[in-house]
């Protein structure tokens, strides 16, 4: 079976932790860490590989708690923040607030 | 209004729907089936130390090691924490950095902040790992 290329990159990577405002912590080499609060609460977080912008970031769809389709939309602007924090609090990701 | 246009209107919704949803799971059987694929070739691999980091191991943590698209990826299910890397050794490698990371990163943070997913990771990774 031919490879497909990575499926999300460093550039998705990018994109999403863009697009969830995500804070940037500089980690050991390679990986910089994007962690997106909800309010105060860190509700998700995941490593971007720096380098290159083509390395592959297989594990995003299982960090951000979607299916790989959701994760694309999410890359691509079809799906904004606020539906994936309808997501996260479908699954009971985020804490109920008071 | 007029009940044919209504009916038209919703029937094109509902097609339109439809013909997403058949995309959606169209692609997540393409990559559940792709994912098995690379299962049968994957393999376990233990993290056995940190070392020369300054973090003792409580116990051995499994990692998954299996092919993706364009390289490896390395995957400690315990925590959901992954990455991936050009050979299988740097994807392993790789995974630890970030294992220590997110740690640290963890333990940072004032515990009341911590939402669910986060709050269980650090559970489960101060269950294996303690700073030296």
């Amino acid at each position: 079976v031919p490879r497909r290329g990575p499926l999300f990159t460093t550039y998705d990577a990018e994109r999403i932790a863009d697009k969830l405002e995500a804070v940037i912590e500089q980690g050991r080499r390679p990986h910089a860490l994007a962690i997106v609060y909800h309010g105060d609460q860190r509700i998700a977080h995941f490593g971007i590989r720096r380098g290159s912008r083509d390395h592959g970031h297989g594990h995003l769809p299982s960090a951000l708690h979607l299916s790989p389709h959701h994760t694309r939309r999410l890359a691509d602007c079809p799906m904004s923040y606020e539906e994936w924090i309808a997501v996260m609090k479908e699954k009971r990701l985020i804490a109920e607030e008071n | 209004m007029d009940f044919d246009v209504v009916y038209t209107f919703f029937r094109r919704l509902a097609m339109a729907n439809e013909t997403t949803n058949r995309k959606s799971l169209e692609d997540r059987i393409v990559d559940l089936t792709a994912r098995m694929e690379r299962r049968a070739d994957a393999k376990i691999v233990p993290i056995q130390t940190f070392e020369p980091e300054p973090y003792s191991l409580l116990k051995p943590m499994s990692v998954l090691i299996e092919d993706s698209e364009d390289g490896y990826l390395a995957s400690f299910f315990d925590a959901n924490i992954g990455t991936s890397g050009e050979t299988e050794q740097e994807a392993f490698e790789n995974l630890k950095s970030l294992v220590l990371d997110m740690f640290d990163s963890l333990n940072r943070e004032a515990p009341e902040r911590l939402g669910p997913e986060p709050a269980r990771q650090l559970a489960v990774l101060r269950s294996f790992i303690r700073a030296a």
